[in-house]
């Protein structure tokens, strides 16, 4: 590979990383975070108990439906395991006559859905996204139409795809430089730790990235379908078959027991079910619709089974998909990483903290590069002062927000009226605090004190816990809930990691800086392999 | 004409450089690759759906291909040019394809 | 199988970061010579091929490959932390 084109690419990798990296930072902690989505949102509950016998919690579910929306069009029923609080069941109303066919629109309409606890009976809880939140946010990000957001982050994420892959061809000795650290050389070491956990995790990055645009494929490229359909539901009914909907009859009938279809779904799959799907209820045509659950496979598209809601008897498999289907179905499944347990789960988890290091390590990386090649560093230009200062603001401020956010799901008054959007008003309160701060004091200050207060903040959590909820480290140890411990423990660590960092940015005082020739230093604008 | 408009003048060069670079890598990297994913998607024989499917997951890859090539490109104008070619040859193959067979 | 694929990929890295001068010179002393630094090179690329076969053995042909790329994550994570901290017994840099 010749210089210039080395050359070139280190270029487009600077800046493709560099642009949208605040973005990509925010997905990566979401991102990250959303891998303990279910632990979270138990751990977000904490007066609900452990879920112990699913099949109570699907009929105490059938119960509530049929009590409180028996003439829904639809109702949809996630199975309850271990790990979930329970069932956070919705339904969609009849549409009225004249209305529009239901629009689905956000499944968050808090007046159709309902969490049914370990008991069976509507959940006593606080009112929370709980995980949720974490994993729309890394997609869909918040206060702005969801298109919008997913065209930004599909964006960003293609840019961090052509960072990597551009990333890796200017690198002429890449293996080399991973195994050298150098600690202490300024911008030498900011370069080995964002070269370190790049390669360390370099198969990881490439996957979640790739399989990233994946999931957003549908909106992101819709021209190989446009190419071959005039028509988009002929497509949808062959990558996403149903079974053929039947009209509503208008003669009542009572639906059959779920919990039978629920046992009879997972012995015809062999594998657990995850989600049920009833439509017209309370009517002669009802159905039921069972899918696999994504955790039992590698593929995010699981088969489906469709019975008759009277009878209970099975009326319509679903086809098994094609090659290309099952293939984007795997990569989707990679990206969410549902078939991981514990293991493979933290596996994950570390991945995540990995690529979210290299990230943040990338973006300081350029302005400590800069930093020694500015001609007075009393006074940077304006490009030098925005990013320095955006780094601040989000890397320091995006952590102590989240902190904030778990804070306010703590001591929110339950009472309070849309509690939940309330919990994550407070995260951007807190984020839009930061961030004001982060543009009028001086950055060295700033640094610190975000890191430390954000550690401050995580490290009394699972205190409050084991004082004010029964849900604290020790309780749940001794119960053997390995979750909600385990939740409390890493909070405990990332708490005392923002200390320690807090504590290592406030000691940090620049090396006397030697004197670089200024003339090489403006000649070589290639990343520098290690010596 | 002085060294410093000498100077000025090749710093905006390079920006107008740079400029028909980043064109060429987002819109025409876009549009080239969403062509090549109709021309792929018509060209694979088989299920539609499927070919569809293949066809995006490729074009994906395709969109990174051409943002590195719009830098690693000898200037600006080739990296247009050349992908502009691109995106015809693929613009026409669809073309015909759907014009010959028709679309489901 | 897993753990022995995951011990194979950790030997793998930590021979082919053997192969970097400074990591050879903290070990061994001295700086890797050509004939040193291929057998060193060849058996970590031999060890990490290895690697593979536990991993296939141990989940099959779908998610082999998948406890494989953790098997060699993980195992480089190890290996970078094993010769970068710890201490050589010869103080010398």
């Amino acid at each position: 590979m010749s210089k210039g084109f080395r050359q070139s690419q280190a270029f487009l990798h600077t800046w493709s990383g560099l642009l949208l990296g605040w973005i990509l930072f925010l997905v990566f902690v979401a991102g990250t975070i959303a891998f303990w989505r279910e632990g979270l949102n138990r751990w977000m509950r904490p007066e609900i108990a452990r879920v112990e016998q699913p099949m109570r919690v699907l009929a105490g579910s059938q119960a509530f439906l049929t009590g409180k929306a028996p003439d829904a069009k639809s109702w949809i029923i996630p199975v309850a395991t271990e790990r979930s609080p329970g069932a956070q069941v919705f339904w969609v109303p009849q549409p009225k006559p004249g209305e529009e066919r239901g629009r689905r629109g956000r499944r968050g309409r808090g007046d159709t859905q309902a969490l049914i606890g370990a008991d069976g009976q509507v959940a006593q809880a606080r009112e929370t996204r709980g995980g949720e939140f974490f994993y729309r946010f890394h997609f869909d990000l918040h206060y702005m139409p969801v298109i919008w957001a997913r065209w930004l982050v599909g964006f960003a994420t293609m840019m961090m795809l052509v960072a990597i892959v551009s990333g890796i061809v200017t690198h002429k000795k890449i293996f080399r430089d991973f195994f050298t650290l150098r600690r202490a050389k300024g911008q030498r070491s900011w370069l080995d730790g964002h070269n370190a956990t790049a390669v360390l995790a370099l198969p990881f990055h490439l996957m979640i990235t790739y399989t990233g645009l994946v999931t957003l494929m549908a909106m992101l490229m819709p021209w190989a379908v446009v190419a071959n359909y005039a028509d988009q539901k002929t497509v949808f009914a062959t990558l996403f078959p149903t079974a053929a909907a039947v009209e509503r009859t208008g003669r009542p009938a009572p639906l059959v027991d779920l919990r039978r279809i629920a046992a009879d779904a997972e012995r015809r799959l062999g594998a657990p079910a995850s989600f049920i799907e009833v439509s017209d209820p309370a009517d002669a045509a009802a159905r039921v619709s069972v899918s696999q659950s994504a955790s039992s496979m590698l593929s995010s598209r699981t088969p489906r089974l469709t019975y008759d809601g009277v009878t209970g008897r099975l009326v319509w498999r679903s086809p098994p998909p094609g090659a290309a289907a099952e293939t984007a179905g795997a990569m989707i499944g990679l990206h969410a990483g549902r078939f991981a347990e514990d293991g493979g789960r933290w596996l994950y988890f570390l991945c995540g903290i990995a690529g979210t290091l290299m990230v943040a390590s990338g973006l300081v990386l350029w302005t400590v590069k800069r930093r020694e090649r500015l001609p007075d560093p009393s006074r940077p230009h304006f490009g030098f002062r925005l990013v320095e200062r955006l780094n601040v603001a989000v890397i320091g401020g995006f952590p102590l927000a989240i902190a904030c956010f778990f804070w306010a799901n703590r001591l929110l008054p339950v009472t309070l009226g849309a509690r939940a959007d309330w919990e994550i008003h407070v995260l951007f309160i807190a984020w839009a605090i930061a961030a004001v701060t982060a543009f009028v004091v001086r950055p060295a200050r700033v640094w610190p004190a975000l890191f430390a207060t954000t550690g401050v903040l995580l490290v009394a959590l699972p205190v409050y816990d084991v004082v004010a909820t029964e849900r604290g480290l020790f309780a749940s140890l001794a119960i053997g809930d390995l979750m909600i411990a385990g939740i409390g423990a890493t909070i405990v660590v990332f708490g005392l990691a923002f200390l320690l960092l807090a504590r290592r940015v406030a000691r940090h005082r620049p090396a006397a800086k030697h004197v670089r020739n200024p003339r090489a230093v403006t000649a070589s604008k290639v990343l520098e392999p290690a010596e | 004409m002085t060294a410093g408009d000498a100077h000025a003048r090749a710093r905006w060069a390079r920006r107008g450089d740079i400029a028909l670079r980043v064109v060429a890598a987002v819109p025409l990297g876009y549009a080239t690759a969403s062509l090549w994913a109709m021309a792929i998607a018509r060209l694979l024989p088989g299920d539609r759906a499927e070919a569809s499917v293949t066809a995006a997951l490729i074009a994906l890859a395709l969109c990174a291909i051409a943002a590195m090539w719009a830098f690693a490109a000898r200037s600006g104008w080739q990296a247009i040019w050349t992908l502009a070619i691109a995106a015809g040859i693929a613009a026409a193959i669809a073309w015909i394809s759907i014009d010959a067979t028709g679309r489901l | 199988m897993s753990i022995l694929s995951l011990l194979l990929a950790t030997a793998a890295f930590a021979l082919l970061g053997l192969t970097t001068d400074a990591h050879h010179r903290r070990r061994f002393g001295k700086s890797p010579q050509a004939r040193g630094r291929r057998i060193l090179r060849t058996g970590g690329w031999l060890t990490l091929i290895a690697s593979v076969v536990p991993a296939m053995l141990a989940r099959g042909w779908i998610f082999g490959p998948i406890l494989w790329a953790g098997a060699i994550m993980a195992g480089a994570g190890i290996a970078f932390l094993a010769l970068n901290f710890i201490p050589a017994r010869d103080a010398r840099r």
